[in-house]
C-alpha cells in the first residue's frame, strides 16, 4: 500500500501567499505546479490532484500506471469576471464548465487533466461533489466509459446498481447493503466499461455516499460523516459518510444486475423484470448528464452504450414500502435475490426481524 | 408511393437491436423509433434500396403470405417511416 497523507479534506490549496477563514474550514493558498495528493485510484485510472480527495483510494501495488490510464487534476485561480454566470462549452481546447458559487472545471481534449478555478470561500466539499458528478461524467464520456446515474455494491461476486431519478433512494439503499457487508463500489455516477459489449464491467469508484441528514440518522452514521457547510433544499445539509475502510475494491466487476427505483410505494418490497424496450427507456433517462454527453458529440457512442447495456443486463422495477425503517427488509429481498450470503444486523437482532434466512450466514 | 417506387434508408439513423426490438435513433434531433416483427425486418431489407413490390414479395416468403396481402401493411408502415423522417421514397410521394 501507498503510504502518502491523503490530505486534508477541509483545506484548499488554490495559489500564492494568502490564507483565508472560511467559517470552520481554512482555505490556503499557495502555489502548487505540480500535483501533490494521491496518487489515487477512481474508475482504474491513475489520478494525482492538487486538491486533496479523502474520498478517493491510494493507488496501491507496484504496478506503474499506463501512461493511457493517468489524470491529473491541478489547480488555477479563478480569473476576475469569471464567477457570474454558469455555462458548458465544449471548445477546441475541450470542455469548460462553470457552476454558480461553486467555480470554473475544465477538462482537456485527451481527457488526462482537470483544471479546477474555485470561487473564493466554496466549500471544498461542494467542489469535490461537483468533481465527482459532472466533471467524473464527462471524463467517462470521453473515455469511452458509460456514466449511469445510480449507486452500486457487490453482491455475489457481481455489481448492482441502483439508479433512479434524485430523491428515489438509491445511495439509502446502497448504503443499507453496505452495512450488511456487501462492499459499496460507488455513489451516484457508475462508470461502465462496454468494451466488451458481452460482458459490461462496472469500474469501482470509491466507498463513500452522499446521503440527506434523515438517512444519516436512520443509520445513525454521524461521526463518519463530513458536512456541507451550506443547507441544500428543505431537508438541511447533506453530508458525505464514510462506509467501510476505503480501497477494498479496485478491479472491474461483471455488472449483474440494475435495479430502477422510483418513489417508493407499496407495502411489500418487491421486484419484476422490466422488457427490454422498457429497459432502454430506463437506462437512457439515467445516462448521468446526457445532454453532455451528446454536447460532447458522442450521440452514437452513447446510444450504443444505452442498447447494449438493455439488451445484456437485467433491469428491474423495485417496488418498495416508502418507510425509512423498513429499509433491511428491501435489502434482503435483494440480497435473497442475488443469492448474496449476509450476517444479521444489529438492528434485526434487536428487532428480531429476521425471518427464515439462517442458511444465509454460513 | 408506388409498386414501382424506390425506398431507401434517409442518412443519421442509428439502431440496435434490444431484445426483440430494433431501437433506432435519429442522431442529430434524438428522435427513437422502435421497431418490432416485420417492421424491423423491413428496416433491415432496406439496407440496400428496394422497390414497394420487391419488399412485398420479400416479406411475403419469408412470413408465408400472398405479396398481394401484405401491400397494404407495408405501405402503411413505409408511410409512417416516411413521416417520421427515417426513409426517402423516389419519386417522392405517400401512398
Amino acid at each position: 500500500m501507498a503510504t502518502i497523507p491523503n490530505g486534508d479534506a477541509n483545506t484548499l490549496r488554490v495559489g500564492p501567499h494568502s490564507e483565508y477563514s472560511c467559517g470552520m474550514r481554512t482555505i490556503l493558498i499557495s502555489l502548487n505546479d505540480d500535483p501533490q495528493y494521491g496518487p489515487y485510484v477512481l474508475c482504474g485510472w491513475h489520478l494525482k490532484s492538487a486538491i486533496p480527495l479523502p474520498e478517493l483510494t491510494l493507488w496501491s501495488g507496484v504496478r506503474k500506471s499506463r501512461p493511457e490510464e493517468t489524470v491529473r487534476i491541478e489547480l488555477q485561480s479563478l480569473p476576475p469576471n469569471e464567477c457570474e454566470l454558469p455555462y458548458f462549452i465544449n471548445g477546441e481546447d475541450g470542455v469548460s464548465l462553470h457552476v454558480k458559487g461553486v467555480g470554473g472545471f475544465r477538462v482537456n481534449r485527451r481527457a488526462d487533466r482537470v483544471t479546477v478555478l474555485p470561487e473564493d470561500g466554496v466549500d471544498p466539499l461542494l467542489l469535490r461533489i461537483h468533481l465527482f458528478g459532472s466533471v467524473l461524467a464527462i471524463l467517462c464520456y470521453r473515455r469511452g466509459l458509460f456514466p449511469l446515474h445510480g449507486s452500486c455494491v457487490l453482491l455475489d461476486g457481481e455489481a448492482v446498481v441502483f439508479s433512479g431519478a434524485s430523491g428515489t433512494g438509491k445511495s439509502t439503499l446502497a448504503t443499507a447493503l453496505a452495512r450488511r457487508g456487501h462492499p459499496l463500489l460507488c455513489d451516484d455516477i457508475c462508470a461502465i466499461d462496454l468494451s466488451n459489449p458481452t460482458r459490461p464491467m462496472l469500474r469501482p469508484a470509491f466507498s463513500r455516499v452522499k446521503l440527506m441528514p434523515d438517512a444519516i440518522n436512520c443509520f445513525q452514521m454521524g461521526e463518519a460523516v463530513t458536512y456541507s457547510q451550506a443547507a441544500r433544499g428543505p431537508k438541511g445539509h447533506f453530508g458525505m459518510a464514510a462506509i467501510q475502510p476505503a480501497g477494498a475494491i479496485q478491479q472491474p466487476v461483471p455488472l449483474g444486475a440494475i435495479y430502477a427505483l422510483s418513489t417508493p410505494s407499496g407495502d411489500q418490497p418487491s421486484r419484476s423484470l422490466l422488457q427490454s424496450k422498457n429497459a432502454f427507456v430506463f437506462i437512457e433517462s439515467q445516462a448521468h448528464r446526457g445532454w453532455m454527453g451528446r454536447n460532447l458529440g458522442l450521440c452514437e457512442q452513447l446510444f450504443g452504450h444505452i442498447a447494449t447495456l438493455a439488451a445484456t443486463v437485467p433491469v428491474y422495477r423495485l417496488d418498495r414500502p416508502c418507510d425509512l425503517d423498513r429499509v433491511d427488509e428491501v435489502a434482503r429481498l435483494v440480497e435473497t435475490a442475488h443469492n448474496a450470503v449476509c450476517a444479521p444486523t444489529e438492528m434485526e437482532f434487536r428487532q428480531g426481524t429476521r425471518n427464515g434466512r439462517e442458511d444465509c450466514s454460513q | 408511393m408506388t409498386d414501382s417506387s424506390l425506398i431507401a434508408r434517409r442518412e443519421g439513423w442509428i439502431a440496435a437491436w434490444v431484445g426483440e426490438n430494433l431501437i433506432m435513433m435519429h442522431a442529430e434531433s434524438k428522435f427513437y423509433l422502435n421497431l418490432t416483427g416485420s417492421g424491423s425486418r423491413i428496416w433491415e431489407l432496406l439496407e440496400s434500396p428496394r422497390s414497394v413490390s420487391d419488399l412485398c414479395e420479400a416479406l411475403g416468403r419469408e412470413f408465408d403470405i400472398e405479396p398481394d396481402a401484405a401491400r397494404p401493411e407495408v405501405l402503411a408502415f413505409l408511410n409512417q417511416l416516411l413521416l417520421r423522417k427515417a426513409i426517402d421514397v423516389h419519386p417522392p410521394g405517400l401512398a
